[in-house]
């Protein structure tokens, strides 16, 4: 048994930007767990913070700007933010594996996509070319590459971006990583090739067992595939909970208006019109006072801009949620009280 | 079912139709290109004249013959001979060679310095950036003509150091130019993947950097070649350049000058072979280079459809 509790156990991280236009805290006392085996998805608008927080768990921070001000990231029971850079580099494609947003652009134009996959399996199981490549083709099966014997020899532009994208997922999983991070892994694709992409996450996830970061902002992928939510809103957490819990009974006015901004088959009056979140992103060089989603939110008070709420646990189960709103009211019903 | 069938025909028929590599497309689309195409011929040709001749001929370039000397062209020396006697043709095809090795050689060198600074520069950013590129302003500053004649002068014009001086000299654009390629390709995704399956920055900039900027550094040689060329024959024009009798083209054609007003040819009249066939060796040489550098801009221009 291994002597940790969490795979990953990121506690209070703070990793902020310092640009000639001032000071970007894109991630701001972030804190989340994952045990083995399972799948957090992260959900926000762009920018909130969701790729930072991934790309600080695998320290790929861009120093400077950036900078991992505070926090503990620890995986394995170890903290990755102590590692010297030469152990990091075994752990990044070795034990913590990532996919990136743009299959279009993640595969360099120049090499094969055999010779781009095996690198990784040259690199940290040490195989020679010849067994690296053949490794690749049993990855390239698994990942459902048709002819992968041929297809090890193709260039990225000959593939299309479906192909490209099980290519970089086959990649990511060519070490056996006990965490991928997925760092919007379908944002990039049509509509069809996107249920393919997850299916296939899904299906890889039951066979190999790893734990998985989901950064999206497309609820329907975190539903099919994540046990816990998280969601970001300008570097903050602002809600934790299960997936179920989370759709249905969201607590931060926040989630709720994530999730009710997005037509849904399974809701019963289809006439109902869609919720918007009035109001844009604040500018991050220049975050609101107290609660940062006061100036959007539809339940302001007094307080939401004079104070910050804490990430409040809620009694009896997993869940966190930093609203003022929960602190005074305790337990929301957003739905029954019909607020659009 | 009759549609499965003609769907695995199709998949088969795109197939076949991408077999190409990067290498297969960019060929194909140089070979379109006719004045790239006629430059390499001409290169080619110079080439190989420059490397057979000398085997064939009965000549050696130093094979001197008195009662010879300011043959026009015949039968007997093709291309007529200098002031001592000596064959032209293998003269020329002689020179050929020391002159494209030290254009080619110097190319390669400066470029191999202006990569391995740009790309520092670029990928590492901060201080060691500003330091480097300051550098290069300086040195751009410097008249590069002047410079490059007090090093000549100084140092001698010997086939190595003519190279050496060259290669000092020839880095800073190619540095700038790659530096800029490297500043936009370091933050392409596929760089921030290499970094996630835990490359070190060495394997990246050689490996998965560098090789994105060969087209740029591949056309970059090529048009220097031709400008190292015409820099060679003006320092040799000057005296500056390889010293005889080691022939190059620039410093055969510097000889000829001597001579243009009036010397004592077998037919009478100036020794014209003397000084147009150099110089039409030279003129060759860079305008077939430039041509091929811009059809390999544009063979290996990512943006142009395939």
């Amino acid at each position: 048994m291994p002597e940790y509790d969490y795979l990953v156990d990121v506690r209070n991280l703070k990793t902020f930007f310092y640009t000639e236009d001032g000071v970007v805290p894109a991630v701001d006392r972030v804190s989340l767990r994952i045990k083995s085996g399972e799948t957090l998805g992260v959900v926000g608008e762009s920018g909130c913070g969701k790729s930072v927080t991934s790309l600080s768990i695998m320290r790929l921070i861009q120093e400077p700007p950036g900078k991992i001000l505070e926090g503990e990231i620890f995986f394995k029971g170890e903290n990755l933010l102590l590692k010297p850079e030469e152990e990091m580099r075994k752990i990044r494609g070795g034990d913590i594996a990532m996919i990136f947003q743009e299959p279009m652009t993640s595969l360099n134009p120049v090499y094969t996509v055999g010779d781009q996959v095996s690198e990784a399996i040259i690199l940290h199981q040490g195989l020679s070319k010849k067994d690296a490549i053949d490794k690749v083709v049993q990855m390239f099966k698994l990942v459902g590459i048709s002819d992968a014997e041929r297809r090890v020899n193709s260039y990225p532009h000959q593939l299309s971006g479906g192909m490209r994208q099980r290519v970089m997922i086959a990649m990511a999983l060519s070490c056996s990583p006990d965490l991928l991070i997925a760092d919007e892994p379908t944002t990039a694709l049509d509509v069809t090739i996107q249920a393919q992409i997850l299916e296939l996450m899904k299906e890889l996830k039951g066979r190999l067992g790893m734990a998985i970061i989901l950064v999206t902002h497309n609820l329907g992928v975190v539903a099919e595939m994540a046990q816990n939510i998280m969601v970001m809103y300008a570097g903050k957490v602002v809600e934790y909970a299960s997936a179920r819990d989370i759709f249905k009974t969201p607590q931060h006015p926040y989630s709720y208006g994530l999730l009710y901004s997005v037509p849904r088959l399974d809701r019963g009056k289809s006439k109902e019109p869609l919720l918007t979140i009035e109001g844009i992103v604040p500018n991050p060089y220049n975050m609101p006072p107290g609660c940062r989603f006061h100036p959007r939110c539809k339940f302001r008070m007094d307080i939401c801009d004079k104070e910050e709420p804490p990430l409040t646990a809620i009694e009896n189960s997993e869940r966190s949620v930093a609203c003022w709103l929960f602190i005074r009211r305790g337990k929301q019903d957003f739905l029954s009280e019909g607020v659009i | 079912m009759p549609e499965v069938t003609s769907i695995k025909k199709s998949t088969e028929f795109d197939l076949s139709k991408e077999e190409y590599s990067y290498w297969g497309v960019v060929w194909n689309r140089f070979r379109r290109h006719r004045m790239a195409v006629f430059g390499l011929v001409i290169l080619t040709i110079i080439v190989l004249f420059s490397i057979i001749t000398p085997l064939i001929s009965h000549y050696e370039f130093d094979t001197m013959s008195l009662e010879d000397r300011f043959s026009p062209p015949s039968s007997q020396f093709l291309l007529g001979t200098d002031e001592l006697g000596r064959d032209v043709l293998v003269r020329l095809a002689y020179g050929g060679r020391v002159s494209l090795f030290v254009a080619i050689v110097a190319s390669i060198s400066s470029l191999i310095i202006g990569a391995i600074i740009g790309g520092i520069s670029g990928f590492f950013g901060g201080w060691l950036d500003n330091f480097l590129m300051r550098l290069v302003d300086v040195l751009l500053s410097i008249p590069t003509f002047p410079l490059l004649m007090i090093l000549a002068m100084y140092f001698g014009g010997s086939l190595w150091n003519i190279i050496l001086i060259f290669a000092i000299l020839g880095w800073m654009g190619e540095s700038r130019l790659i530096r800029g390629y490297f500043l936009s390709i370091k933050e392409t995704e596929f760089v921030e993947a290499a970094f996630a399956i835990g490359a070190s920055s060495r394997r990246i900039i050689f490996r998965h950097i560098m090789p994105n900027t060969l087209a740029v550094l591949l056309v970059s040689v090529t048009l220097s070649v031709g400008g190292v060329i015409l820099f060679e024959a003006a320092l040799s024009y000057l005296g500056l350049g390889i010293q005889p009798p080691t022939p190059s083209w620039g410093n055969m054609l510097q000889r000829s000058m001597e001579y243009i007003l009036g010397a004592p040819t077998k037919g009478g009249g100036p020794p014209w072979w003397l000084t147009f066939y150099p110089g039409l060796m030279i003129f060759l040489t860079a305008l077939s280079v430039n041509f091929l550098g811009d059809g390999l801009r544009d063979a290996l221009d990512p943006r142009m459809k395939m």
